[in-house]
């Protein structure tokens, strides 16, 4: 056999050795309840699958996906649909594995074919409990802060609200993330190497932990996602109290 | 002898052998990580010690005009540490830093703004040397009310202003409604370019999230052990990076 088929045979097992390693040390009641991913152009399937599969095995409740490229303006439908993550996942795995998937962002933007696919995975999946999969489509925390004004501006001119009645915990309600359970992430993952969160989730970020990873989407694998499950794990949070 | 037990028996001392090892090789890898992070502290340390006094010449130019607004978010608790937070501004003060964000949860640094204006409001040369000279500075103290709060009492101003009456169309805003009206309780500075964080945790506490959205964010560890080197760095890394701002 070639040296280099060799050598990358016994990079795999070491890499496989290493992940299970870290894998064996995560306490589930230490883990994040809430994962947010940023991806710079895509996830593939088999990251996807990995990453939501040691989700479900670790009692993840909700893990939102973001992919920079599908937010940034003037994209055509057909890169917004390269880069929508949900759609590399198959409706049956997620039907057998009990995986519930939403799609907060901007629907104009996504084209007719796309938009039919997500409605049918959205409908079919919307009672199952054990993970709930949010992908941000062509979506910006700005924009849904908006949005929420918006909403909450339709009540107040029908008399529902008063505005004096409008508060932050009002307004996280009128929030696109209403539609999970647990809306706040308590770990963002970005690959690429860039140090911001880049107008995704601005609002529910307030005490999430940023972990930013030099790896870009190809390189960043499920062992990648347990190290910061791993790195998550050790860190004390206060969420803001003593 | 009962195949059937003997079996069973065989294939619980094999779990256990592999559970003991993977019990072993999760302490291995462990402890490969500790070292690795003592040996990165190590590193830093002595990276920090080189970059202070000028020995890597990447980091004796930075590009502060890059660098229009710097954050900086401290934990409450280690704000409370007035001293430290003084040295941490003389040393962005010595660097050249011009406009300077400073946020903290509780607004501990909000009730000691009248030292730091003191301090760094004029141009008097410090007696320790050309490194710690101050130079003018422009702050903004900013707490936990400047960021959802002030963004719902914006919406408020927005809503008594257009929907109150009934007699308005259909809702419609967009962010410059809302910057606005932001603007009009007092938010009037712009976004950071880059967030320095300090504290024991790895979030930027709160800050205003209407002003973060492009904003790049660096974790500095814990107040207390700030490194001069550490900030020149983080700052030449921002100046470096190619930023898109969404496009």
């Amino acid at each position: 056999m070639a040296p280099s088929i060799l050598i990358a045979e016994e990079e795999d097992s070491v890499a496989e050795l290493k992940y299970q390693a870290l894998y064996d040390g995560l306490q589930a009641e230490l883990l994040p309840t809430q994962v947010a991913m940023m991806f710079m152009d895509g996830a593939s399937g088999d990251q996807l699958n990995d990453i939501a599969r040691i989700c479900c095995e670790l009692r993840t409740k909700v893990i939102s996906v973001s992919t920079l490229s599908s937010a940034s303006v003037h994209r055509s439908k057909e890169e917004i649909d390269v880069a929508t993550n949900i759609t590399k996942l198959c409706l049956e795995d997620l039907e057998r594995n009990d995986i519930r998937v939403s799609v907060i962002g901007k629907r104009d933007s996504i084209s007719d074919s796309l938009l039919d696919m997500i409605t049918k995975m959205e409908e079919t999946t919307k009672n199952n409990k054990s993970l709930h999969i949010i992908e941000a489509i062509d979506y910006t925390g700005r924009g849904e802060i908006i949005q929420a004004c918006v909403a909450l501006a339709g009540k107040v001119k029908d008399g529902v609200i008063q505005p004096e009645d409008i508060d932050e915990n009002v307004f996280q309600q009128e929030l696109e993330t209403k539609c999970s359970e647990f809306p706040d992430p308590d770990i963002m993952i970005r690959t690429g190497g860039k140090y911001s969160i880049d107008n995704f989730m601005i609002w529910q970020m307030a005490y999430t932990e940023l972990y930013f990873v030099e790896k870009d989407d190809l390189e960043f694998n499920k062992t990648s996602f347990v190290e910061a499950l791993d790195s998550y794990q050790k860190r004390s949070r206060r969420f803001g109290g003593k | 002898m009962d195949p059937v037990a003997e079996s069973q028996k065989f294939f619980r001392r094999i779990s256990q052998s592999s559970n003991i090892m993977l019990f072993l090789l999760w302490h291995v890898v462990h402890l490969i990580l500790s070292v690795l992070y003592i040996v990165r502290e190590i590193f830093r340390a002595i990276e920090n010690y080189l970059i202070t006094n000028g020995y890597v010449k990447t980091y004796t130019n930075l590009n502060l005009d890059r660098v229009k607004y710097l954050g900086i978010v401290i934990d409450s608790d280690e704000a409370r540490n007035t001293s430290k937070v003084v040295e941490l501004l003389e040393w962005l003060s010595a660097l050249g830093v011009k406009k300077l964000c400073l946020y903290d949860r509780e607004g501990v640094l909000k009730k000691s703004k009248a030292v730091f204006m003191e301090r760094f409001g004029s141009t008097e040369n410090s007696v320790a040397g050309p490194l710690v000279s101050k130079k003018r500075m422009d702050f903004e103290f900013v707490s936990i009310t400047d960021g959802k709060e002030a963004v719902a009492k914006a919406a408020n101003l927005l809503f008594k202003k257009y929907y109150v009456d009934g007699d308005s169309e259909k809702p419609f805003f967009t962010e410059a409604h809302l910057t606005d009206a932001l603007k009009t309780l007092g938010a009037v500075e712009p976004d950071p370019d880059l967030l320095l964080i300090y504290g024991p945790v790895r979030c930027h506490l709160g800050f205003p999230a209407w002003r973060i959205r492009y904003t790049e964010m660096v974790h500095m560890g814990p107040l207390k052990y700030k490194k001069l080197g550490l900030i020149m760095k983080a700052i030449h890394r921002f100046t470096k990076v190619k930023q898109n701002y969404g496009s």
